[in-house]
């Protein structure tokens, strides 16, 4: 999967990029049209996750990544309409659990949907993602939900950093978070080390990077 | 006014057309048609009227102006005006008030000739040079030279700025300064330039500078002055563009690139003095890569703005009006209409 902007200059876009000279991931391209985008609710290193996970996505399909600037997490179900405008059929929608219990997630996520007038014809759930195929007036679109966190790390908020943090345990040997912070224990690590285990989840086998990310 | 332009076979523009209002700003990439259409317009009303440029010893025509522009692709001729170079005939169809005045360039052997639907009377047709004149009369594909030149307007005259013309526009004052400096225009222009800068100008005169070589200079509150030449590119554009206009008295303002090298002050200005324009009843006519230009222009004057965003699909023109709370609300949602543009269109 390549990712490219909606808007420059695009963090998620730029964060990407920046980590691909260093693991060498070369999913981004500078501009392209697709019927599918990619929000990303919360920022890095959710955008970094999302490019090595596009890595593993086989295939040339071109896919747009945006942030938007000052809106997070549900809020985003609030701006739908905006994207429906440039003909986008599929949308995944990238945030992190925080201190939300996920069926309450869910049911705001829907009923911010139908404060906004769009209506749901179908649902699928999957642990933490949810698919909705939506109509709004005469449009026909898809919602992947997707919530990041993992209910087997102990944290107050469950973040894309749980995972992160999975992936240490499992790469570094000795590595314990002292912090029940996911977000503060990634960011202990130091950044070489960051950049080791992006390397390395990059480096796995496809399932096995999908495994730590279950979300997806 | 022109209400509405179509262009076939035009530079790169295969097909194209686009409804007019009294102030037009077209948003797009590179190489998206944005300045085809200005240069269409510009040509509609006469490609062989003299315009206020001047360049290696005469003052251009509005055909040579555009050759002037194109000049790095060191092409001979007037070739470059048809599509892809081969196109047998390009058209610049103009609507106004419900009629259509077509302008076609057609090429015949190695000849580029000038047709129009609208009668020209015989006196308005000045023959300078030998050769065989049809129809209206005919570009030689070849060299440089042109055979006619008449005096009538198609459609309303019009001005093409772009900072590729500043230079030739500063010719054309140095050339044509005895008869600009009784207009009583520079001293106008001269106050005003003062609110953008730092700097109080009183008057825009010509006087010899080191060497003997006559220079245009503003002179300041306490007698001092100033090259043109040596002021920030933003006021000299700015200056320039300003005599320009008065002296050419355009009915349509057609601009390139209106935000080069203009900060936001300069272009605040620039909108209110489109402001006034469009009191007259002026058409104006715009491109920009800046959204910050296109707010500060469309906003003054939003009620007569229509903005647009076009671009290339296999040469022919896409375009999509776009209002600035579109612009404001894809901004929210992390979209910038210039980078998604090919999803928008």
């Amino acid at each position: 999967m390549k990712l490219f902007p909606l808007e420059l200059p695009n963090k998620p876009i730029l964060n990407i990029s920046k980590i691909s000279r260093k693991i060498k991931i070369n999913v981004t391209v500078p501009s392209g049209s697709s019927e599918s985008i990619v929000i990303i609710s919360n920022g890095s290193p959710d955008d970094i996750v999302f490019g090595i996970l596009s890595f593993h996505s086989d295939g040339k399909e071109l896919v747009g990544i945006v942030k938007p600037p000052r809106i997070t997490r549900i809020a985003v179900l609030d701006i739908i309409k905006t994207y429906l405008k440039p003909r986008i059929k599929k949308m995944l929608i990238l945030m992190d659990q925080e201190k939300d219990n996920l069926n309450d997630i869910f049911d705001e996520c829907k009923r911010r949907l139908i404060k906004n007038n769009i209506s749901i014809t179908k649902e699928e759930e999957e642990l933490r993602l949810k698919v909705y195929d939506c109509k709004y007036v005469d449009r026909e679109f898809k919602i992947i939900l997707v919530i990041n966190g993992l209910d087997e790390i102990d944290v107050k908020k469950h973040r894309i950093e749980d995972h992160l943090i999975k992936a240490a345990c499992l790469f570094l040997k000795d590595f314990k978070p002292k912090v029940n912070d996911s977000k503060k224990a990634w960011e202990s690590l130091g950044k070489r080390q960051q950049i080791d285990i992006l390397r390395m989840l990059k480096e796995r086998k496809k399932r096995s990077t999908f495994n730590i990310f279950s979300a997806f | 006014m022109i209400n509405r332009i179509k262009i076939k076979n035009l530079k790169g523009i295969k097909e194209g057309e686009l409804d007019l209002f009294p102030l037009t700003i077209l948003l797009g990439s590179n190489n998206s048609g944005k300045t085809t259409i200005l240069e269409a317009l510009f040509l509609a009303s006469n490609p062989f009227r003299k315009v206020p440029y001047f360049d290696k010893g005469k003052n251009l025509l509005a055909v040579e102006v555009l050759q002037l522009m194109h000049e790095t692709l060191k092409a001979e001729g007037f070739a470059f005006l048809l599509h892809r170079y081969i196109a047998q005939q390009a058209e610049i169809d103009c609507n106004v008030n419900s009629e259509n005045y077509i302008l076609k360039f057609i090429k015949d052997s190695g000849y580029i000739y000038i047709s129009s639907n609208r009668k020209i009377p015989k006196e308005n047709i000045d023959i300078r040079g030998k050769g065989i004149v049809p129809s209206i009369g005919h570009l030689s594909l070849f060299n440089n030279e042109l055979h006619i030149h008449f005096g009538l307007f198609l459609v309303d005259k019009s001005l093409l700025i772009s900072p590729d013309l500043i230079k030739v526009g500063y010719n054309y004052l140095e050339k044509n300064w005895a008869s600009i400096i009784n207009m009583g225009v520079c001293r106008k222009v001269a106050e005003e330039s003062s609110t953008l800068s730092n700097e109080s100008y009183k008057d825009i005169t010509i006087e010899p500078f080191l060497g003997g070589k006559l220079s245009i200079y503003a002179y300041l509150e306490d007698g001092t002055r100033i090259r043109l030449g040596d002021l920030g590119e933003g006021i000299q554009s700015y200056i320039i563009t300003r005599i320009l206009y008065e002296v050419e008295g355009p009915s349509i303002v057609l601009w390139d690139d209106v935000e080069s090298h203009f900060n936001p002050k300069i272009l605040f200005k620039i909108s209110n003095w489109f402001g006034d324009l469009l009191d007259e009843g002026k058409q104006i006519v715009l491109t920009t890569h800046s959204l910050e230009a296109a707010r500060i222009i469309g906003e003054i004057n939003e009620e007569k703005a229509g903005i647009y965003l076009i671009n290339l699909d296999k040469n022919i023109l896409k375009t999509k009006k776009i209002t600035l709370e579109e612009i404001e609300e894809f901004k929210e949602a992390g979209i910038d209409v210039r980078v998604a543009d090919s999803m928008l269109l």
